[in-house]
């Protein structure tokens, strides 16, 4: 009896050490999309000539539908471009954020890609970072004015509120009655707003509401505001939701005045569940803009290995947004994202970022 | 009883202020104070820093009882101090309490066993029904006597 | 009698040897072989941002292992630890206080709440687990009432839409970043706290009549011991420690961030349980917690850097803890059944 206790004992050790041993691999994400590998042509600059070259993700969140895709994305990459990825995953944790920081710098790899966290936690850490020689490339975080020295890459708000407005305007005209949806006070919404008072003033449109409010439940709560708007404002032609649970609640609110003949939704972001929306006959969401996580995260990695290579040569890399519209969805026959990536290339990046010597991973 | 502690830390634990300084334990001193109810009460062990789980019931009741009588009181009241203990114990317990009671310590004994009584006391008062019947020194009386009065209906 | 004289037949007992230097085994083991495959975890600086790492989850599983002492266990510290987060970011960006302001007020703050669990479990007498654990769902909302449920960083925009005025003083900011020598602070406070609470308890008449509460209240309440007294400083303490580590946390992440501390608790509890077994002591002490929290530090940090996925992580946690039950439960069990009939 006493010998079994003791065996129970070594059997549970021995599965701990047993778990501890099983060669883990970084990748995580094994039902995610493989992405196909183009020719390198150029040779391999220093220090990539000489094998693989070991660099760092710390992020601050890989959980979530989003990152998910955003990590396969740049572990592609990096495993094309020769990269050795140690991979900390903070589960959202901020803290544990900066000792993983602390851990990559002290590991004495050949960069590190920040990946979101915030500035006010991660600015000393990426600067002490670079202070050690190692480069650092952040994604979505504000650190161009306290660790000016970094590259900063970000998904291009602008870009993607122009791409999608401008296509409003053609759809327009001048001189028309809009509606708007935006919750201030959100940096990327307030980026895109910037675009829309733009827009609004080139075509002398007439704004008559501005609604929004951002809850646990975005799309719910903001259809009953659109609904109260447009019971008011039922002349407007046109209504921009620069989010696409924004999106959502707007086209919930047209549909429940029975308006969408006469009105049509302009989004931003795409997903399954926004292409579905989309191409519904007679859906009045008409084009959003997007792009895609796979392709930011592979291009992040490239812009790390071209500031390891000393050639990137710009502190701020912008990934411009694309346009979709219902019509370019429904002619195509695209009933979800891998549709979309394989009927609209652009959404791949592949010429963001890249050099002869990188082979760029497209999705 | 506290589960695997020594013999000594039994022995101290109510009077701990006694056993330190700023705090801190004197190990030695209370590694004395085990020694010595050891020795006083005959506690059957192999150290004073033995577990107490270790000793059969009777010598756990010694040092339990024990660590009290240890304490230099001037006035000390036991309550049942012989409960459920053997004989041998009972007679280590009471030699103790007599011990004591020649020094200039009033002793307290409540108990409800007259042979218990008569080991230990010298003088015997018999309660009944909050009443005292009977108040005679020891060696006055006999086990009988006190039975009879102990019996009585007030 | 003890275990030794019934199962050991040439000397040498397997099964004791385990229970008692299993853990530490174990420990070097795992170190050893992440040392030796991975050049990274050599590294000096590795090991110091691992004890980094470490710091906060020890330091509240000291204040943990107090209250297991005397026979509870303190529910609310990683909420304690979220409250200091979010105090001291009110006090110097919102009030624009000093650092050592904010210092005392996180302190305060510990105390208050231990205060709180103590009042329920003393006087209300309420079980401690669900006194704490109210406590924790209690100061979670509490503290998002004042910031209206966002994380104070500064150039907040105020209710009456004004901007918060202060920031994160350097000094404050030092405590996370600041190192004696070649040590990182934060692990300087770690280790000295580790050894106060060890003198504490195994040194000191109070640490003492603790562990008799703990062992047994009635018992240790016949000696003459304020049991609910010990039991309301057990809770204090582990309400301070518990700030403490809320400050290093704070002073680490730079700003009000309202989750900090979530994850707290269950990795602050976990070093506390996998600390009893430690030794084969059979009871929550501060070296045992001081190794459980570097020997979870080790594993995390080495599976880290041999690029195991998050989730196999807290697998490898779970397995640590259960590892350390079976180790102290088990053990205690068979070890007050091969004691004599009394």
């Amino acid at each position: 009896m006493i010998k079994n206790k003791a065996l129970a004992g070594i059997t549970v050790v021995a599965a701990l050490l047993l778990a501890a041993c099983s060669q883990g691999t970084s990748d995580t994400a094994t039902t995610a999309d493989e992405g196909t590998v183009a020719e390198a042509t150029g040779t391999k600059p220093a220090p990539f000539d000489a094998g693989p070259v070991k660099i760092a993700i710390v992020q601050n969140s890989g959980a979530g539908d989003y990152f998910q895709q955003w990590t396969n994305g740049a572990n592609k990459q990096a495993e094309a471009i020769g990269f050795e990825v140690q991979i900390y995953d903070a589960q959202a944790d901020n803290a544990k954020q900066a000792t993983d920081m602390e851990t990559a710098i002290g590991s004495g790899v050949a960069g590190i890609i920040v990946d979101h966290g915030q500035a006010d936690t991660m600015c000393p850490l990426i600067n002490k970072a670079l202070d050690a020689g190692i480069p650092v490339v952040v994604y979505d975080v504000a650190t161009a004015e306290c660790a000016p020295k970094a590259v900063t890459t970000q998904q291009s708000d602008a870009s993607l509120a122009q791409a999608v407005l401008d296509q409003m305007a053609l759809d327009l005209g001048k001189d028309a009655k809009v509606g708007y949806v935006n919750v201030l006070g959100i940096a990327p919404l307030d980026r895109r707003h910037v675009v829309w008072e733009a827009i609004v003033k080139a075509n002398n449109w007439t704004q008559s509401f501005f609604v929004g409010k951002f809850t646990n439940s975005v799309a719910t709560d903001n259809a009953q505001l659109v609904d109260a708007a447009l019971k008011k404002s039922p002349d407007v032609v046109g209504i921009f939701a620069p989010y696409d649970e924004l999106t959502k609640g707007t086209v919930s609110g047209i549909e429940s005045n029975n308006l969408q003949a006469s009105i049509k939704a302009y989004g931003i972001d795409i997903s399954n569940a926004d292409i579905e929306i989309m191409t519904k006959e007679g859906s009045p969401w008409v084009a959003t803009a997007g792009t895609d996580p796979n392709a930011i995260g592979a291009a992040v990695v490239r812009n790390m290995a071209l500031e390891i290579a000393g050639q990137l040569g710009v502190k701020s890399v912008d990934f411009p947004g694309v346009l979709i519209t219902a019509q370019f969805l429904k002619d195509n026959a695209v009933k979800n994202m891998v549709d979309l990536r394989a009927k609209l290339p652009e959404l791949n990046l592949a010429s963001v970022s890249g050099a002869d010597w990188i082979p760029a991973v497209q999705f | 009883m506290i589960p695997n502690w020594s013999i000594s830390h039994i022995a101290t634990l109510p009077f701990m202020g006694d056993f330190s300084v700023r705090g801190i334990i004197k190990k030695i001193k209370e590694g004395i104070r085990g020694k010595e109810l050891v020795q006083d009460l005959k506690v059957v062990t192999t150290s004073h820093e033995a577990i107490v789980d270790s000793l059969s019931g009777g010598n756990q009741q010694k040092v339990v009882v024990g660590r009290w009588l240890q304490s230099n009181p001037k006035l000390m009241i036991l309550d049942e101090p012989f409960r459920g203990v053997d004989i041998g114990a009972r007679r280590d317990i009471s030699k103790r309490v007599r011990d004591l009671a020649a020094t200039d310590v009033a002793v307290l004994v409540l108990a409800s066993d007259v042979d218990e009584i008569l080991d230990v006391a010298d003088r015997v008062i018999v309660l009944v029904e909050g009443k005292v019947v009977m108040d005679v020194n020891a060696g006055e009386t006999s086990k009988d006597k006190i039975v009879n009065k102990m019996s009585e209906v007030a | 009698m003890s275990i030794g004289k019934t199962s050991a037949t040439n000397g040498f007992d397997l099964r004791d040897f385990i229970v008692k230097y299993g853990f530490i085994l174990v420990t070097v083991i795992l170190f050893v072989w992440f040392a030796s495959t991975e050049p990274t975890f050599r590294m000096q600086n590795t090991l110091f941002s691992m004890l980094k790492f470490t710091s906060v989850v020890a330091i509240t599983g000291l204040g943990v292992t107090l209250t297991m002492v005397v026979g509870g266990l303190d529910l609310s510290v990683g909420s304690i630890a979220g409250l200091s987060v979010t105090l001291s970011a009110m006090t110097m960006v919102i009030y624009a206080q000093t650092g050592a302001i904010a210092l005392v007020v996180v302190l305060l703050g510990g105390v208050l709440v231990g205060l709180f669990n103590a009042f329920l479990i003393v006087v209300l007498k309420i079980p401690d687990l669900l006194a704490t654990l109210a406590t924790m769902f209690t100061i979670m909302g509490l503290k998002l009432v004042p910031v209206d449920g966002q994380s104070v960083s500064s150039g907040l925009i105020l209710r009456d839409g004004s901007v918060a005025p202060g920031k994160f003083t350097p000094g404050f900011l030092l405590i996370d970043r600041a190192y004696i020598g070649p040590v990182p602070l934060p692990v300087a406070i770690f280790f000295i706290l580790a050894f106060v609470v060890w003198i504490f308890l195994t040194k000191t008449r109070w640490g003492r009549v603790m562990y008799a509460i703990g062992s047994n209240p009635e018992a240790a309440r016949l000696a003459g011991v304020r049991v609910q007294r010990y039991r309301a400083l057990a809770y204090v303490l582990s309400g301070v420690f518990a700030s403490i580590g809320g400050l290093i946390l704070s002073s680490r992440i730079g700003q009000g961030d309202i989750s900090a501390g979530n994850s707290l608790l269950l990795d602050a509890v976990a070093v506390s349980l996998v600390g009893t077994s430690v030794l084969g002591m059979a009871r929550p002490n501060a070296w045992g917690t001081t190794l459980g929290a570097v020997l979870i530090g080790i594993v995390i940090t080495g599976l880290t850097i041999k690029g195991f996925p998050y989730y196999a992580q807290d697998v490898v946690k779970g397995l640590v803890l259960l590892t350390a039950l079976i180790f102290s439960f088990t053990l205690s069990r068979r070890k007050s059944r091969f004691v004599p009939a009394v």
